[in-house]
């Protein structure tokens, strides 16, 4: 496994005139479903099924879904805390001279992603079960630091000290244990340690739908501060669409593991192009009271990953749906300036979004 | 506002009238006032909004109106007024295990909780558990029960009832369970329905699929629905009135209009504005609320919302409580920045 001739890759290129950070090709991430005695192997959950899509440098890729759409396994691909079965995940380093040369994170071994596990970090949905209960602020800042030998003794007292003030927590609080910590100021605690290596990227997975409104607020606002600050590219997944319309530069949306389509923020909340993204948009309750809004009910349930339907996943439940959709998997295309869909009808549908988002 | 006097003399009918409820928890650590002093009325057919953050009490003035309270837990003191036709009973005074409030739970006022899979029994068939409130209240013919509950499955959007009624909550997904929880609940034909957070497991689709429920069935029942809730987004999708709750205490009520167009208090007007939606701008910073939900353990008399206010008064806000004051028709703020407005 991984042929480390890295400057072979290539990358796509884009009209933008900002550089791909990263670009995701073909990644498929299938899990097992065992079944018997013997627990033979009776099939698969293709949580990521064939997904591809870009990252530029300094922006934020919205990775919106619903549950068990695969965004969260994905996003868990690119920082290898899973390895994928098929596909690339190439990113764009900076080698020792200042060079940069595109590697693929999908086929290296834990020993040869060392170097790069500092450049790529990730921030957790639940501020109470990511950090242990048992080390102090200052451990839980400090261990990638430690682990990646970047610093050490007094160095990493003032880096943790300085971390701390850059999230916005009191320096009184360094020996402190995470219980004695409220949701916003675990989250702010998870997020310096996040930062602690110096990353380009960072993932982060539902960083804000586990706390209150008035403290999301606050979180939200510190990850902007701090992709200006620092340069950040964020792939952050969300379920929530107007979380993700503040944040996001880029959306892309997923189904039963496979992404439907992605645009620029304003393109995609004003003009979808994927039958799926007009009914998730519809489903977003109302912003106030006398908003009209024409919702969308879509019929049944998301189907099993494990057994999905026949041609588009989404044609059982999509009211545009025709023979074709049943009996061919539509191609991702890009079906207007930087929006690519995978809809057979995406050209020829007029889809609605939100009124006023444009 | 002007008031409008054809609106003034239209007879209100409140269905279930809170005044100045307290529910206590005794603590090791002191006393925690979950529920300080609540005063809220609920009108027949209508949808009050029950709105707040995490810890300021709204679940716990659900558990206190149905005096499901677990210790150390306790209602202290004030009045819980629910009209019943033929007279008013003050659920407040009710023994909490005693026949009259049994006799009400499932009966005229029922509950819907936030996540099935904990508020369903893993045990019990979905059939069971809608059958068990149907014969404590409705009927004692088992055949006209599984009936009933066949119907309640069918109205609630379940497909082939005849086989889902014999299935266990293990075997239905989350908008399922939550819809065998809402035929549960309104099997006995509630006046009531207290819904706390019904969709915030759920995903967009879902939710927006259970609201559409929800709406519906309330206007097929008759029923009012107290709908707690700390998403603004489905305040103004479902809600007619609103009251905003923030460390055990009211400190708003009004139209879901009043609270969206023209909110008074300084808590309700920054948690509009810290609020991302689909159309806001996202160019313009979200305003934060500065510092942390307090707990509200051993509060001192003061405006709860003093540390957080920027616009708060020293001398004036952290030296006594502010009392809930109606400003114009039906909207009232609990602030004493609105004091010389009268």
């Amino acid at each position: 496994m991984g042929s480390s001739k890295f400057n072979e890759k290539k990358m796509g290129t884009t009209s933008d005139s900002r550089e791909t950070l990263l670009e995701i090709k073909n990644l498929k991430k299938y899990f097992p479903i065992s079944a018997g005695l013997l627990r033979r192997e009776t099939g698969f959950v293709k949580a990521v099924d064939d997904v591809s899509l870009f990252l530029k440098r300094g922006e934020t890729l919205g990775l919106v879904g619903e549950s068990g759409c695969g965004k969260t396994t994905l996003g868990r691909c690119v920082v290898r805390l899973y390895r994928p079965l098929a596909g690339e995940v190439l990113y764009k380093t900076v080698a020792g001279a200042g060079q940069e040369v595109v590697i693929d994170l999908a086929a290296m071994s834990g020993k040869e992603l060392m170097p790069y596990r500092r450049e790529i970090q990730m921030i957790f949905q639940d501020p109470y079960s990511s950090l242990s209960p048992r080390q102090t602020v200052l451990d839980t800042i400090s261990e990638p630091l430690r682990a990646n030998n970047i610093s050490s003794g007094k160095e990493l007292e003032e880096r943790v000290v300085f971390l701390m003030k850059v999230v916005g927590l009191e320096i009184q609080y360094l020996r402190r244990y995470p219980h004695a910590f409220s949701g916003g100021q675990r989250q702010r605690i998870g997020i310096a340690r996040a930062l602690a290596t110096n990353p380009r990227l960072i993932v982060a997975d539902e960083p804000v739908s586990a706390l209150d409104v008035s403290i999301q607020a606050q979180i939200l606002n510190l990850l902007k501060d701090l992709q200006g600050e620092f340069s950040l590219s964020y792939l952050f997944i969300a379920h929530d669409l107007s979380v993700v319309r503040y944040i996001s530069n880029r959306v892309g949306v997923m189904y039963v593991g496979r992404l439907v389509e992605t645009a620029l923020t304003s393109e995609i909340f004003s003009n979808p192009k994927h039958p799926y993204t007009e009914a998730l948009l519809s489903a977003v309750p109302k912003s106030e009271p006398d908003e009209v809004r024409e919702r969308i009910i879509l019929a049944g349930e998301i189907p099993n990953p494990a057994n999905p339907p026949s041609g588009c996943y989404f044609h059982p439940r999509c009211r545009y749906a025709q023979e074709v959709c049943k009996i061919e998997a539509p191609r991702w295309e890009e079906v207007a300036l930087e929006h690519y869909a995978a809809c057979h009808f995406a050209k020829e549908l007029t889809l609605r979004g939100v009124a006023g988002a444009g | 506002m002007v008031d409008h006097p054809q609106e003034a003399a239209k007879p209100r009918h409140s269905l279930l009238e809170l005044k100045e409820l307290k529910t206590y928890f005794y603590v090791n650590e002191g006393v925690l006032k979950a529920v300080d002093g609540v005063s809220l009325s609920v009108d027949e057919e209508e949808t009050l909004g029950l709105i707040g953050e995490s810890g300021c009490g709204k679940s716990v003035t659900a558990h206190s109106i149905l005096r499901i309270v677990p210790p150390p837990g306790k209602v202290v003191s004030g009045e819980i007024k629910l009209n019943l036709g033929d007279r008013i009973e003050d659920l407040a005074k009710l023994s909490a295990s005693g026949n009259e409030i049994r006799s009400i739970r499932g009966k005229s006022i029922s509950m819907v909780f936030q996540e099935p899979m904990t508020s369903l029994s893993p045990v019990h068939s979905i059939g069971d558990q809608i059958r068990e409130a149907i014969l404590l209240h409705q009927t004692n013919d088992k055949r006209e029960a599984q009936k009933i509950a066949l119907d309640m499955l069918d109205r609630v959007g379940i497909a082939n009832p005849q086989q889902r009624i014999k299935e266990y909550p293990h075997q239905l997904s989350g908008g399922m369970r939550q819809r065998a929880m809402i035929a549960m609940a309104l099997s006995c034909h509630p006046k009531l329905l207290i819904a706390d957070e019904p969709t915030t497991a759920l995903d967009v689709t879902v939710q927006a699929q259970i609201l559409e429920l929800i709406q519906e069935l309330q206007q097929q029942f008759h029923m009012a629905m107290l709908y707690i809730t700390h998403d603004l987004g489905v305040i103004a999708d479902i809600c007619h009135c609103v009251s905003v709750m923030y460390l055990g205490k009211i400190v708003e009520s009004g139209s879901v209009r009043d609270i969206f167009y023209r909110p008074l208090h300084p808590y309700t007007i920054r948690l509009l504005a810290s609020r991302p939606t689909v159309k806001k701008n996202p160019s313009i910073r979200l305003e934060s609320i500065v510092g942390n939900v307090p707990i509200p353990l051993d509060t001192r008399p003061q405006c709860g919302f003093f540390e957080r206010c920027p616009e708060a008064m020293a001398g004036r806000c952290n030296e006594s409580v502010p009392e809930l004051i109606e400003q114009e028709k039906g909207h009232s703020v609990r602030c004493f920045l609105y004091e010389k407005a009268r």
